[in-house]
């Protein structure tokens, strides 16, 4: 089996992370806090948000508050602005987890919501962006790297533009943590959303969100934190004031060793490989004329993902074929990003999306272009197949 | 060819059913080329494992891989009366 589908959940796991969670998953549940003792250095909850605040520049640790995913940690960023009467700027590009929350907060009469556009690739001009930033704007949110096409948003210019107005600036990074630079203050940004499961290597079920100081958002949940029990009320030391409940060890031990391969292997290397992998791919696929790529390939730096489209034939007969005919897996449809399609002008099928890792192999890269010719002189060649869907 | 369970996969925006059919004993060749008289049978034998997708225009698609246990059905309209028209065929099928 092949994998290359990275932007959902990353696959393999470097071997540091299982060893991790199955060494966590061998020993009783201690957990520093939650047993009287103070935050001490091996603890590996203080440990995570240390290696997190590092990849980050973030300068203080317990800014970073544990979530169960970017969905919930931008959920805390949206809602907890407590947004009325307010303008907010976002982007098609947006993913589910963003377009969702904004979407019913437009409906509940509590914001004006304005989306940039973006170009045939995928990429916000983030000078046009700045633009739609008025006297009434409360909030602006973007995507870092869309899960379409791979395409990167000029956090600094925006970030520039939102710090100089004193606009919260709130950036969801679940796709580009892990291989592409962030630095939350040389970008201004005021919150930063990531997930845990995709580049940064960890298990499903844990993310985070960076919330800078002087921010106040309402928690999404207030109940037990395993220490000021006598406190009624939800104690607002940071991070405890987020993090009511249970929390993830198990996830907090994977995101740990995973944040701490990638701070040793080198954020640069990593992008490389990948670049490298979307790169090869990229070449061949867009030699055929009846291949449609969506990628900012042309760019100076080549994305981590692309999507693509084989004419007459929908995204998910070719995911069907590619899975199922040939064991590569990849994700077909509209990845929870229905705007982009619109302006890709890939609605309501959506694309085939090829997302690499890091570990991705040469010789996976060969077999997956092997495929698409097969497939590609095949059926697509073939007139009469795209001609019978309704 | 028995239908061992018939799992639903999506509810599509337009109105239209995927479900997964599963079967007791992989796809045959003879299987699929018997499936294809419920409509236009396409096939595709260079492929790695065996491709292939029967089309019933306005009424129901369906794909799968020869010696897989599984169909994708898509079902249009009428998604009862389509898929009970693919029971029958697949009741008339025999080895």
């Amino acid at each position: 089996m092949i994998y290359l589908n990275n932007a959902a959940t990353s696959f393999p796991k470097p071997k540091e992370v299982r060893d991790a969670v199955a060494a966590y998953l061998g020993n009783p549940p201690f957990h520093a806090a939650r047993t009287g003792y103070d935050q001490q250095p091996d603890d590996v909850v203080f440990a995570c948000r240390q290696s997190l605040a590092t990849l980050f520049n973030i300068q203080s640790p317990e800014r970073i508050v544990f979530t169960s995913g970017a969905t919930e940690a931008l959920c805390l960023a949206i809602f907890g602005l407590e947004l009325h009467d307010a303008h907010v700027v976002s982007t098609l590009i947006e993913h589910n987890s963003v377009l969702r929350p904004l979407k019913t907060l437009e409906r509940d009469g509590a914001i004006r919501l304005t989306l940039a556009d973006c170009d045939a690739s995928g990429r916000v001009d983030a000078q046009a962006l700045c633009e739609q930033i008025g006297p009434g704007t409360k909030a602006v949110i973007v995507n870092h790297c869309s899960n379409v096409t791979g395409a990167v948003t000029d956090l600094r210019t925006i970030g520039t533009a939102t710090r100089e107005q004193g606009i919260p600036f709130i950036v969801d990074a679940s796709q580009s943590a892990g291989h592409i630079p962030i630095d939350v203050d040389a970008m201004h940004i005021d919150l930063l959303a990531f997930t845990g499961h995709k580049s940064l290597y960890g298990l499903q079920g844990i993310g985070g969100l960076f919330i800078r100081n002087g921010m106040h958002l309402k928690p999404l949940k207030v109940g037990g934190t395993g220490v000021r029990s006598d406190d009624l009320f939800q104690p607002q030391t940071m991070p405890m004031y987020y993090e009511a409940g249970t929390p993830n060890l198990p996830g907090i031990v994977s995101l740990h060793a995973g944040v701490s391969f990638i701070l040793e292997t080198g954020l640069e290397q990593i992008r490389k490989r990948k670049e490298h992998c979307v790169q090869k791919m990229l070449e061949q696929l867009v030699k055929k004329s009846g291949i449609i790529v969506y990628s900012s390939h042309e760019s100076k730096a080549p994305p981590g993902l692309f999507s693509f489209n084989i004419k007459n034939m929908t995204p998910a007969d070719v995911g069907y074929m590619l899975e199922n005919s040939f064991a590569i897996i990849i994700r077909s449809g509209l990845h929870c990003a229905p705007l982009i399609h619109k302006a890709l002008h890939s609605y309501p099928h959506g694309s085939v999306r090829v997302s690499p890792s890091y570990f991705t192999t040469d010789d996976e890269i060969a077999a997956f272009l092997g495929a698409i010719e097969t497939i590609y002189e095949e059926v697509q060649m073939d007139e009469n197949f795209g001609d019978q869907t309704d | 060819m028995k239908i061992l369970e018939i799992k639903q996969i999506e509810d599509c925006f337009d109105g239209s059913f995927i479900k997964e059919i599963l079967f007791d004993t992989p796809i045959s060749k003879d299987f699929i080329r018997h499936l294809g008289k419920a409509g236009t049978l396409r096939y595709y034998a260079t492929f790695a494992r065996p491709f292939f997708k029967v089309f019933k225009p306005g009424n129901y698609e369906f794909k799968g891989v020869e010696g897989n246990c599984t169909i994708r059905i898509l079902l249009k309209k009428n998604a009862e009366a389509a898929l009970e028209d693919f029971r029958n065929i697949v009741d008339s099928y025999s080895e």
